[in-house]
Formats: structure tokens, C-alpha cells, sequence
């Protein structure tokens, strides 16, 4: 594509990431004119550096979890509906508790999102341990919940972006926007190969969402929270489904007073164990989380934190060997909540900030910003995600 | 933990790196996956060319045995099965040791990871039989196993045909050498070798096929213009290895992981770390040589080795300037006349190319 | 195999370049006794053969690359240089036996070696069968490095023309080369990526439907590149295909990024540290 396009599209959205391909699915499925702008690749920063969790056991309860729900729930269709892989499988997930105080925690957490809806039992240690027998012998406890689940990340990504072409939107990819000015009728979206004309904008730039928003005057409160991965050899099944500490909730959250009994080097870099087992019989090791600006390089203390801790949990992967180790950024909000809203500026929105939940929740993204555009009513109360709630009413 | 210099790669860059670091009173750390420092060194059962200061006449294996006799008088720090998995912010590289990963930080780090062979697509190129030149050297030269007995090679470099020739010595038949240039690339002495031995060249001619159930059986090669195989001219032999000479490149992932920059240079195998007079990459500090600074020959990456140290030792101020700038100028006079020649001339541009640019 | 005479066409030196680049003995030289044959036509960083001579009889000089030239008045032929010759281009011939016979001298680094009085084969610059030969001297002294000399005897017409022999205990020779049957292959089953089994022709649908205009944009779309070597051994084999399919050159191709570790570790070797004590020297 080059040279000015003299159309003007009814939705232009910027960022080819799971979230924005989801735009443009969505609206491209409503009919809509849609043009999917990138400055690289579908899927090439945060979308490719993920590790394709599709989960609500990490939700608060409330909102969040029941909009992480509806965003699950749309997985087994949109894996039929798309011709790209998305590789879904829905085996449930394992929250390990360590200690006997975690468990309590644990508990009260699981009757509260049981009220929500959310279908979620506790385990004690005997039965942890017949159904994921390379465990640890002194885990605890734990928690599953039946409903969660995971895909292939990028193919995620490529499945809604080739899917949205199939439909009519144009890829523009490789293709940096450089300025974007609201007209009368339309925004002018200046970009690398020519002029592109768009009634209605879509931010979905993840972490880079505020330089965009900058470009029409909206301060977008995102910054980048760095997060590595360890990638496992094709290997023998350690566990059956998605495993993680639970203390991932607290270190997520950074709430409560609680404190894991983890080596110094574990907390510093604010590692929570996390197992992912993936389609082609490797499985994923996460987690970290740092504020280090768009540093993406690995770090081997973070790296051999994340050893640290995966062998504290299953004692079995010791001897198993690491192929690759990866770091995205993470686009994160001061309440861990994203944006998806219509702005002070009309017709440009926002669908960006999911921090670690982008792949999970791109379907329910992307449809209820279709919805949005086209006028129509959200299948709920949005309002915890509108993008006016970092600012106070005079700032508005 | 620290050390001054951390060489990564024991190959002939690295070791005559780690020689002159040294002896110019550097604390420096040698570490090689290998069981034994030497890199290529050791396979190299030929004569190397060369002045007398290059070692001229000596064989590579030769070369390697000097080399390592040497660390051990100077007390060269040495970790053996110990590759390097990465390198980390100030220049902290990660390296596996007795079992443990740890962490060696470097005020100067040198890579030395040399290269790797290139490969050649070609239905049946995954069947056990097929294998890179180098490999086929190693296990006729280092392990003392023949990989087969009646060999086709693809690729007349220097690479392809001074791995036939070894590969007759140790008892195999080479059924032929084929290229696709219409002219030989090797240095003439050795095709003579070959040639001497009733070995024919087959020019203008690709590999098409390596047919064979479980392993190879046979080789199809067929005739070769403008980057197309001309059907209809296809000819077919038995063998039971087909090795593939078809070039290097430089091994320089850790360079990249370091942040090193890099530029696509042809001449010296394509995609490479760029460096700077002093074998000085982009990242201050981080030096590369031998074959990852761009693919030529052992005794060009012994010297390359010796300069980066010699650089690095001044710097770190075990070597005094006036005597450091004397000793670089005779080990870059000897890299310009290694380069002399129309073998070389057209790396030597790529060099002055490189460091003239600048990092 | 063109009809172009020379090195780079025919893997061996025509009397041409030999006379051009090192000189060639005048007739009556011959006849004074053996004489050093250098063979050596191309300009390559090389010069052993110059300080090999005792009779400083052969020349390169500066650059190193110069081609050596063989003073035949100073040449006794005393063969010194023969085995010195990395590239084991140098023969010393004598043409003035008598009875219509010469003796070559060459390099001959096969086992199992020839015995005095052997009756052999003796070849061409080419590997050609030229004549019968018998062995008249193998010498094999430690300063040759493992690099034996070999002298035949020939009858004088052929001194010109053997620079060889056959080697002894042959690997039985197979068929050579014949016309292959025709049959059909189709490049898109052949696997490029060994780790993860993908085709070519998955390969070129990343980069036809699936638009991947890098290595990594068809690592992330098909996986090649994604296994245990991490794309060390097809990468360059991809970077080619794009290549061929878009046109854009090798340069922006490549470069995809490298991530730790750069060798399968263990998490247990990953994760473990080394007892800070164990470390004398950074006690010291």
C-alpha cells in the first residue's frame, strides 16, 4: 500500500497485536470498512513474547472476572470460525499453595469467585498429588479451575488479523504512523507509505498506546513491565495443564502483607512460578516482572530465578534442558485493568493496558469495541475499563 | 565473579588471544565447550600456508599442540566443556561449568566463537549420510571414523577439497567434486592434489538429489545455469556420503545477545559483528575474532586474536601505549599480507571496508 | 569440464602457467642433473619453499604472495623443497640417468607407502595412467613432517608427464557416473527445519499467504526455526527462500534475534550457583 488512500475507511486501527487484530475482526464482521495499520508484523512485540494463557483463576473477583470469563467463553468458537490454528485446548489450570496460610487465602479466594460464577474447586495435598504426581511431595494444596485455558499466541494474533483480510479489512503492515490530526469528518492518519482517512480510531498499541494517544493529546497513564519466559525441549509430560503458585495472585497484585518463603533472589525480581505446557510438547516456564523501560534483553539472574523456583514445584524438571528464554513487555495500568473506551476525543478509543492478559482477553476486546462503534449496547456495565477513570472530573 | 579478560572460544583466535593477554600480565579466563582447546586446529591435518611468523609448513595440528603447550606454561586460566549461554548486561557472561551456571563478569571480553557451515537444501538432505564437510573432518580427523567409503562433495573452496583429499588419505573413495561455478574455488595446490589422485571436478554441476531409504544410496547431481538445474541432464552415482562444502558464516550469537552491531558482508560470509581497528566492536570492551569477525582463515584469526588482546591489554593498562601501538602495526602488517593476493584481496576491501566505516 | 585450459578449469596447472609463473629448466639444464620443478601458478600467501632451500635457489620475496621462481643454476636438485611445499606443489625431476630414463620425485602422503623396487603406476597432473614405473627411493625422514617423497623411475619421454602414482590398497572402485533415471521430486516435501519437521512448502505459504518477509516473521508464523538448534541449521535456508520469493536481498533478511541460552542447559545447571568459598582466587 502506498500513496494517499482516498477512501475513508469507517475504522482504522493502529497495532496488529492480539488486541487489535480482534478490532479489526470484529468490526470487519459487522461490516464495517476496516485497515489494520502496523509499524512491523502481526503479532511482533508483546502478542509474539506471551505465553498464550487464556485464563479467569487469576481475576479478581467481581468484574474482572466475569469479563475474562465471557472473553474465555468465546475461544471454542472463534478456534472453529478462524482458518489459523489457534491450537486451543481447554485442560484447566493449578493454583499450588505452598504453605497452610496460602491455602486459607486461597480458600476464601475461591469461594468468592465460586459466587461470580466462576467454576473453581480447592485440593488438598493428597489430591494434588494423584492428579499431577511429579510434584513436589510437600506442596500444600491447591486450587483448580476447570474453565481455563490456552493458544498459541501468535497464532491467535495471525487467526483474527488474516481473518479480519478475509473479511474485507486491509493489512497495512510495515507501515509506521507518524501523525494523526482530527478534520471535520475524519482523522488523517499520516503514515510511512501515505495518507490513510478513518472516521473512527482504535488505539491498540499496548505499551506504545501513549505515543499514539499523544498524537491527538490524550496522556495514556501505560508504562512497559518487562516479563521473561524459560522455553523447555520437547520433552515428556511433566504436567498435564497450566500450573502456577499462587502466589502469582499476590505478586500480581502486590497486595496484602504476605510474604513467601522464597530466596532473595526469587522476590527481587518478583518471580512467580508458572508451568505451561503448549501444543507441540514444550513447555513454558514464567515469571518476572520489572519496570526497565523497552528492555527486552534477557537477565540471568531473573532467568535462573525462574530455574530456581520451577524446581521447588516439580523437583523433575532439574534435568531438563532450556532451549530459549524470551522477555516482552507487558503493557501495564496503575489498577491492572485496561482500557477499552471511547475518549474525550470523539470517534478515537482506546483498547490497550490488558498487561498480562492480552491474548486472554482479545476476543471480548475486540467485540465490545466493535459494539462500541457501532453504537450499540456493551452485554455489560464497562465502565471499570473506561479510560476517564485515571483522571479526576476536573481533569476530564 | 571477575576477571579482566574473558575469552569465549579456544579456537586459534582465541587461544592466541589468550597468549597475549597473558603475557602482557592480563588475569584472563579461556573457556571452550569443548574437552579439548583448539577449534578447528585440531582437524587441520595439512600443511598451513603462510611466512615463517605464521607458522608456514607447520600442520594445524602442529599449530594447535604449540598453542596449548603454551597457556599451560603461562598459566592460562582454562575452562574445558564449558560453553558460554549467554551474555548479560556489563558484560557479565553466563557460562556452564562443572554442572553450575556462573556468572563471569569482564572488564574486557573477547568472542572468538568462530563458524558455522552453511547448508544446502536438496531433496533427501536430511538422510543420515548427508553432512556438512566439516562434519566429515571431524569424524575422519578427530574421532578417527570414516564416514563412508565411496563420498561425493558439493563445493571446490578450500573447505571441500582439502576435506576430500584427507578423506582419500584415511582410505575413502571420492567419487567426484562438484560446483557450481564454472571455475574451481580452492587454491590450486590442493585441487592438484585431488586432481592427481584421478579425482574429477565436476564444474557448472549442483547436487539434485541424495536418494536412499534410511540412508543415502545414491547422489543425483545434474548440470547448473543462471541458479537453475537444467532438467534432462541429470547423472547418478552410488555413495554412501554426500558432504556439503558450500561455505561459513560467522557464529556470532552471542555478539548479537551483547548488542553488538552488525552489517551483511558477503566477502566474509555474510551476516557479521562489525569491529573496529582494534577487533573493538560497537559495545565498548567487546572484541571479536577469528572466523566470527568474519570468515577467512586460522592464521588471519590468530592474528585478529592476537590484536584484539593486545588492544584490550593496553586499555586495561598492562601494556604500555608506545610499545602496544608497535606491536599492533606488526600484527596488522601481517594480517595485510596474509591478505595480499587475488585470494584475498577481496577480503582485505571488505576489512579496510569495515573499519574504515567505523563502529 | 569446459574446454578452458588451466588451474581453475582442469584442477591442475597447464605448462603455460607453469612457464609464466615459476619458469621452466632450458634444455641443456637437463641434461646437468636433477632440477627443482615448482607448480605453484596461482598468488598465494605462501612462502616455505623460499627458506626451505639451502642454495637460496628459489625466490618469492615481498609481497609473500609473488609466485616462486626456481633459479636453475643455483637448483642442484637436492629436493630439500619438496616436502617443505605446504601446498605439495613442488617435484624435482632428473633427466640425466642414462638409458632413456628420468627419475620424478614427488609428494605422497597415502599409506600404505611404496618399497624400493616396487613396480607401481605412475600418473598424470591429471590421475591419468601414463606408465609403469619402478619406485627407486622412498624417503620418509622426520624433518618431512609426515609428508614422504617418492622418486620413479620413467622412461626420459615421460618425465614431463608424471607427477604421481597410484595409491597403493585402493578403496575398490564403485560405478562412476551414469544417467539418472527421471523421476519426480516435488520440492515442497522437502523438510527444512529438521527440529520442528516443516516443508519448504509450508515454509513458502508463510511467505506467500501468510506474508513473513523475515526469518523470524516465518519462525513465528510456521515455528521453523523454533526447536532445539534454534534455527542455527535452517536459518539460512529460510533467509535463501524469502529471498527467492520477495526478491528483497539476503541483507534484510536476516538478523533474527538470538536469545539465551545459546547451548541447551538444564534448569538444574541453570539454576545452580557456584559456593561463593569454593572461588580462591577471588579470596586471594
Amino acid at each position: 500500500m502506498s500513496g494517499t488512500m482516498y477512501k475513508t475507511f469507517d475504522v482504522a486501527v493502529i497495532g496488529a497485536g492480539s488486541i487489535g487484530s480482534s478490532v479489526a475482526y470484529f468490526n470487519a464482521k459487522k461490516g464495517a470498512q476496516v485497515v489494520l495499520i502496523d509499524a512491523g508484523d502481526i503479532a511482533q512485540s508483546t502478542s509474539s513474547r506471551s505465553d498464550g494463557n487464556v485464563l479467569v483463576c487469576d481475576k479478581q473477583p467481581g468484574f474482572d472476572a466475569i469479563f475474562a470469563k465471557a472473553s474465555q467463553d468465546m475461544f471454542p468458537e472463534l478456534s472453529r470460525e478462524l482458518d489459523y490454528d489457534l491450537e486451543w485446548k481447554q485442560k484447566g489450570s493449578l493454583f499450588l499453595t505452598e504453605t497452610e496460610e496460602e491455602f486459607e487465602i486461597a480458600s476464601k479466594f475461591c469461594q468468592d469467585m465460586k459466587e461470580c460464577g466462576i467454576s473453581m474447586r480447592m485440593m488438598d495435598q493428597k489430591e494434588i498429588q494423584d492428579d499431577e504426581p511429579l510434584l513436589a511431595k510437600d506442596i500444600y494444596g491447591g486450587l483448580e479451575t476447570i474453565s481455563d485455558g490456552s493458544v498459541y499466541p501468535i497464532g491467535l494474533a495471525y487467526g483474527l488479523a488474516l481473518g479480519a483480510e478475509k473479511k474485507g479489512a486491509i493489512l497495512s503492515l510495515h507501515n509506521r504512523v507518524t501523525n494523526i490530526e482530527k478534520q471535520e469528518d475524519a482523522f488523517r492518519i499520516e503514515t510511512e507509505n501515505g495518507t490513510i482517512l478513518a472516521r473512527n480510531v482504535v488505539d491498540a498499541c499496548g505499551v506504545w498506546a501513549p505515543a499514539i494517544g499523544a498524537m491527538v493529546g490524550l496522556p495514556i497513564p501505560i508504562r512497559p513491565r518487562q516479563g521473561q519466559i524459560l522455553v523447555s525441549e520437547q520433552t515428556f509430560q511433566v504436567a498435564r495443564r497450566k500450573v502456577h503458585e499462587f502466589g502469582y495472585m499476590l505478586t500480581k497484585f502486590q497486595s496484602g502483607s504476605y510474604r513467601r518463603p522464597v530466596s532473595e533472589r526469587v522476590e527481587k525480581h518478583g518471580v512467580a512460578f508458572v508451568f505451561e505446557p503448549t501444543a507441540s510438547h514444550n513447555f513454558l516456564i514464567g515469571s518476572s516482572r520489572a519496570f526497565a523501560g523497552e528492555d527486552i534483553s534477557s537477565e540471568i539472574e531473573v532467568m535462573k530465578a525462574m530455574a530456581e523456583r520451577a524446581i521447588r514445584f516439580f523437583p523433575v524438571i532439574a534435568d531438563i534442558k532450556v532451549i530459549r528464554s524470551y522477555s516482552g513487555l507487558r503493557p501495564y495500568t496503575p489498577d491492572h485493568m485496561p482500557i477499552v473506551s471511547g475518549t474525550p476525543v470523539e470517534g478515537f478509543y482506546i483498547a490497550a493496558g490488558h498487561e498480562g492478559d492480552g491474548i486472554g482477553l482479545a476476543p471480548i476486546t475486540g467485540k465490545v469495541m466493535a459494539d462500541m462503534i457501532a453504537g450499540e449496547a456493551p452485554f455489560m456495565d464497562l465502565s471499570p475499563l473506561r479510560y476517564d477513570r485515571f483522571f479526576s472530573k476536573e481533569e476530564r | 565473579m571477575k576477571r579482566e579478560v574473558v575469552i569465549i572460544g579456544g579456537g586459534p583466535a582465541g587461544l592466541a588471544a589468550a597468549i597475549e593477554a597473558e603475557s602482557r600480565g592480563c588475569d584472563v579466563l579461556l573457556v571452550d565447550e569443548n574437552r579439548r582447546a583448539g577449534g578447528q586446529l585440531f582437524k587441520q591435518l595439512h600443511k598451513f600456508f603462510g611466512s615463517k611468523a605464521h607458522s608456514a609448513g607447520v600442520r594445524g595440528i602442529d599449530i594447535g599442540r604449540q598453542l596449548l603447550q603454551k597457556t599451560e606454561e603461562l598459566n592460562v586460566e582454562v575452562w574445558l566443556n564449558s560453553p558460554c549461554i549467554g551474555i548479560f548486561s556489563d558484560k557479565r557472561a553466563a557460562i556452564l561449568h562443572n554442572g553450575v551456571t556462573e556468572v563471569v563478569e569482564a572488564e574486557k571480553l573477547l568472542i572468538c566463537t568462530g563458524g558455522a557451515e552453511n547448508p544446502l537444501r536438496f531433496p533427501g538432505w536430511t538422510l543420515p549420510g548427508v553432512m556438512g564437510a566439516g562434519a566429515a573432518q571431524t569424524m575422519v580427523n578427530v574421532g578417527r571414523v570414516l564416514p563412508g567409503k565411496r563420498i561425493l562433495m558439493v563445493g571446490s573452496g578450500n573447505v571441500g577439497v582439502i576435506v576430500a583429499y584427507q578423506l582419500m588419505q584415511a582410505g575413502a573413495d571420492v567419487v567426484g567434486i562438484v560446483e557450481g561455478m564454472p571455475k574451481i574455488g580452492a587454491y590450486g595446490v590442493h585441487a592438484a592434489k585431488i586432481r592427481r589422485a584421478g579425482i574429477p571436478f565436476y564444474l557448472g554441476y549442483t547436487i539434485k538429489e541424495a536418494k536412499g531409504t534410511d540412508k543415502v544410496e545414491k547422489a543425483v547431481i545434474a548440470q547448473f545455469q543462471g541458479g537453475k538445474i537444467v532438467e534432462g541432464t541429470e547423472l547418478e552415482t552410488d555413495v554412501d556420503v554426500i558432504c556439503v562444502a558450500v561455505g561459513l558464516r560467522p557464529l556470532s550469537e552471542l555478539a548479537q545477545m551483547a548488542g553488538v552491531r552488525h552489517g551483511f558482508v558477503p566477502e566474509l560470509g555474510g551476516f557479521m559483528p562489525l569491529h573496529d581497528e582494534n577487533m573493538e566492536s560497537s559495545v565498548p570492551g567487546i572484541y571479536v575474532a577469528g572466523d566470527t569477525a568474519g570468515v577467512e582463515e586460522a592464521s588471519t584469526a590468530m592474528d585478529e586474536g592476537r590484536l584484539a588482546a593486545a588492544a584490550a591489554a593496553q586499555a586495561l593498562g598492562h601494556f604500555p601505549d608506545e610499545e602496544a601501538e608497535k606491536r599492533k602495526q606488526e600484527i596488522r602488517d601481517r594480517l595485510e599480507s596474509l591478505r595480499q593476493g587475488p585470494f584475498g584481496e577481496r577480503r582485505m576491501a571488505a576489512k579496510e571496508r569495515i573499519v574504515g566505516k567505523g563502529v | 569440464m569446459g574446454t578452458e585450459k588451466g588451474i581453475i578449469y582442469d584442477g591442475y596447472p597447464s605448462a603455460e602457467e607453469i612457464r609464466q609463473a615459476n619458469g621452466w629448466p632450458e634444455e641443456e639444464r637437463w641434461e646437468k642433473g636433477p632440477v627443482a620443478v615448482v607448480e605453484c601458478v596461482q598468488q598465494i600467501p605462501c612462502n616455505p619453499c623460499e627458506g626451505a632451500c639451502p642454495f637460496h635457489a628459489i625466490q618469492i620475496g615481498n609481497p609473500i604472495t609473488n609466485t616462486p621462481r626456481v633459479d636453475t643454476e643455483k637448483c642442484v636438485g637436492c629436493g630439500m623443497c619438496v616436502a617443505a611445499c605446504p601446498g605439495l606443489a613442488i617435484f624435482v625431476v632428473d633427466k640425466s640417468l642414462g638409458n632413456g630414463l628420468a627419475a620424478v620425485s614427488f609428494p605422497f602422503e597415502y599409506v600404505p607407502l611404496p618399497q624400493k623396487g616396487d613396480q607401481v603406476d605412475a600418473l598424470s597432473r591429471a590421475g591419468e595412467f601414463v606408465c609403469k614405473a619402478e619406485v627407486i627411493k622412498v624417503m620418509n625422514p622426520e624433518r618431512n613432517d609426515h609428508t614422504p617423497v617418492i622418486t620413479l623411475a620413467v622412461p626420459k619421454e615421460y618425465a614431463d608427464q608424471v607427477r604421481t602414482m597410484r595409491r597403493l590398497r585402493l578403496p575398490e572402485k564403485g560405478e562412476g557416473f551414469h544417467k539418472a533415471e527421471k523421476d519426480e521430486i516435488l520440492d515442497d516435501d522437502v523438510i527444512v527445519c529438521r527440529c520442528e519437521e516443516i516443508t519448504a512448502g509450508e515454509i513458502r505459504k508463510a511467505i506467500r499467504e501468510y506474508k513473513a518477509t523475515t526469518v523470524t516473521e516465518v519462525k513465528r508464523r510456521v515455528r521453523a526455526g523454533m526447536g532445539l538448534c534454534q534455527g542455527r541449521t535452517c536459518g539460512k535456508i529460510v533467509a535463501r527462500m524469502i529471498a527467492e520469493e520477495t526478491g528483497k536481498p539476503m541483507s534484510e533478511i536476516l538478523g533474527s534475534t538470538d536469545r539465551p541460552p545459546v547451548r541447551p542447559v538444564s534448569f538444574g545447571e541453570l539454576a545452580a550457583d557456584k559456593e561463593e568459598s569454593d572461588d580462591e582466587r577471588d579470596n586471594v
